[in-house]
């Protein structure tokens, strides 16, 4: 059992002792020179600044159109992957895959130059239509529709991956019964398919909520706008910007809070004694 | 066939931001300019790779990144195999008092995201005299779940005969971990530092905060700051954005190559790990 001591002493190290400061550090004011206690101001001040209280009206707002969006279009994409015959669906598994692997900071080069405010892909395609170039990056109304779609496209592969292994899992006498029963696609997907995935779509749907809660690099990369900003950019931003620990540190305990509950809610869809 | 044709459709979708990328970096900056946009460099240019290239030659700061980069995954994986094996193996073959509430904590500690805690660790890490150096870089690495329950899995899955009669053999806890256990987790071992080495590589927040002094940025501080320092520039067409391109084309390669050489074990991975647990 002392084997267990080096694993323990990096998680204490790690991740314990930093959430007991987080909870300490919450109450009070610090710029890692100074500490003052300062009871409760700092939730209070979460709801009342207009910039912090954009950042939780922006979260949600990404987590609104992100975790639907991500949803219905990874099972899209999973029902066309699984339609697909056997030795297509590894090689195109690896394609939907391979955005992971650029997520965040890399490929953010890529996006800046297609929403540039000029000469970017996308100006050209509005240009196409006869619309006026948009600046992408600036106001809530174009940035937060802008970085879901990012989002969502760099992410919704991965999540398909889930949910063509549920779909595998689907019993082959099923289907077979229904063919027989001369039943359509449409009807086999609606019928079949759909309710016997419904838990695992019930747990995509919460890790693309947790995932669009916790979005940062592409607003670090791409929009420091107070239109795009995110609890977790602000996190960072009041944190080592502003010198604000305190303040930063309220934001986290809120955002691990409501992450930890919804990561609570998942861990009930699954089944524990696999691992 | 129309299953092929939307299959087609989505792929290309999900790759195009990666096929922008390398296209542009091999244009100059009338190319990635020009409107109508060109889908293909029509005279396509090594200058931005060239001009990298010289950099590297001139100002040793590059070469000198990799070696940092190096240095730092090589004391997370190090630690992290240390740390995770052992543990695995204590959970896989032994039962003790408070087992199940240390499982249930590691499991809740998946849940926690990669900066949750940023602010609190990087106090830490300060507090502990570590700012600036490579281990402060690799500490927040080092303890991993995930790799905690590969191990027990694996180790779990091993036949108890094999360790008992190691064990009749004469010998000790040490040896049986040392010279039975370890060499039988080779395949996990490899996955495990796979993952781990990835995740120090790429991330760029937490090396950026911590390792201040110039000497002692990992490769992707290096690059991503330059890139982004080139790209500011981008509304005032300056000659630099498709330096910033071929500068993640370059970070984009050994991942791909990564990715396709272990996409195998990849795969199976999420599979498991998003259905199962």
């Amino acid at each position: 059992v002392s084997f267990l001591a080096p694993a323990v002493f990096f998680f204490v190290l790690m991740t314990i002792v930093p959430v007991v400061m987080m909870v300490w550090l919450s109450f009070h004011e610090s710029n890692l020179i100074t500490t003052r206690y300062v009871g409760l101001s700092n939730y209070v001040r979460m709801f009342t600044d207009k910039r912090l209280l954009g950042s939780l009206v922006n979260t949600l707002l990404y987590t609104a159109i992100i975790a639907p969006a991500i949803t219905a279009l990874c099972v899209g994409v999973a029902l066309v992957v699984h339609s697909l015959p056997k030795h297509w669906q590894q090689p195109a598994r690896l394609v939907i895959y391979a955005p992971m692997m650029t997520a965040g900071v890399v490929i953010s080069g890529a996006w800046r130059w297609i929403f540039s405010p000029r000469e970017g892909l996308a100006n050209w395609l509005l240009s196409l239509v006869g619309a006026q170039p948009v600046v992408w990056f600036s106001t809530r109304l174009t940035s937060i529709p802008t970085i879901s779609f990012i989002h969502t496209i760099t992410y919704v592969g991965g999540m398909a991956i889930i949910v063509t292994a549920a779909l595998k899992a689907v019993g082959t006498d099923v289907l077979d019964a229904a063919k027989i029963d001369g039943a359509s696609q449409g009807r086999i997907v609606r019928s079949i398919y759909l309710p016997s995935i419904a838990p695992t779509v019930a747990l995509v749907f919460l890790m693309a909520s947790m995932g669009a809660m916790q979005i940062f690099e592409w607003i670090y990369m791409l929009a420091q706008v107070d239109g795009a900003i995110t609890v977790m950019y602000s996190i960072y931003h009041e944190g080592f910007l502003y010198a604000h620990q305190g303040m930063a540190s309220a934001q986290s305990v809120m955002l691990v809070v409501v992450v930890g509950l919804m990561a609570f809610a998942q861990r009930r869809f699954q089944t524990w004694q696999s691992i | 066939v129309a299953k092929y044709l939307i299959f087609a459709v989505i792929a290309i979708v999900v790759l195009f931001p990666m096929y922008w990328m390398v296209s542009g970096s091999f244009m100059d900056t009338r190319g990635i300019m020009a409107m109508p946009p060109k889908f293909i460099p029509t005279d396509p240019t090594l200058d931005n790779y060239r001009s990298i290239l010289r950099t590297v030659r001139t100002d040793g700061s590059l070469i000198l990144s990799v070696v940092n980069t190096v240095i730092v995954a090589a004391i997370t994986i190090g630690l992290q195999m240390f740390a995770c094996f052992t543990a695995g193996y204590v959970f896989a073959l032994y039962e003790f008092r408070g087992k199940a509430l240390l499982f249930w904590l590691f499991i809740m500690a998946m849940s926690v995201g990669r900066y949750q805690l940023i602010i609190p660790q990087y106090v830490l890490i300060a507090k502990l005299g570590l700012s600036d150096t490579l281990l402060g870089a690799a500490l927040p690495f080092v303890f991993s779940p995930m790799a905690v329950f590969f191990f027990r899995n694996y180790l779990r899955a091993i036949p108890s005969g094999i360790v008992d009669g190691a064990r009749m053999d004469g010998a000790g806890e040490m040896r049986i971990l040392t010279r039975v256990l370890m060499p039988m987790c080779r395949p996990v071992f490899g996955v495990v530092s796979l993952f781990c080495g990835l995740a120090v590589v790429s991330d760029y927040i937490w090396p950026a905060l911590v390792l201040q002094s110039a000497n002692k940025h990992t490769v992707y501080v290096e690059v991503i700051s330059r890139m982004r320092d080139a790209q500011r520039f981008i509304t005032e067409g300056s000659p630099k954005i498709g330096l910033g391109l071929a500068g993640g084309t370059l970070l984009l390669i050994p991942m791909v190559a990564i990715f396709l050489l272990t996409s195998r074990y990849l795969i199976d991975g999420i599979n498991t790990g998003g259905v199962k647990g």
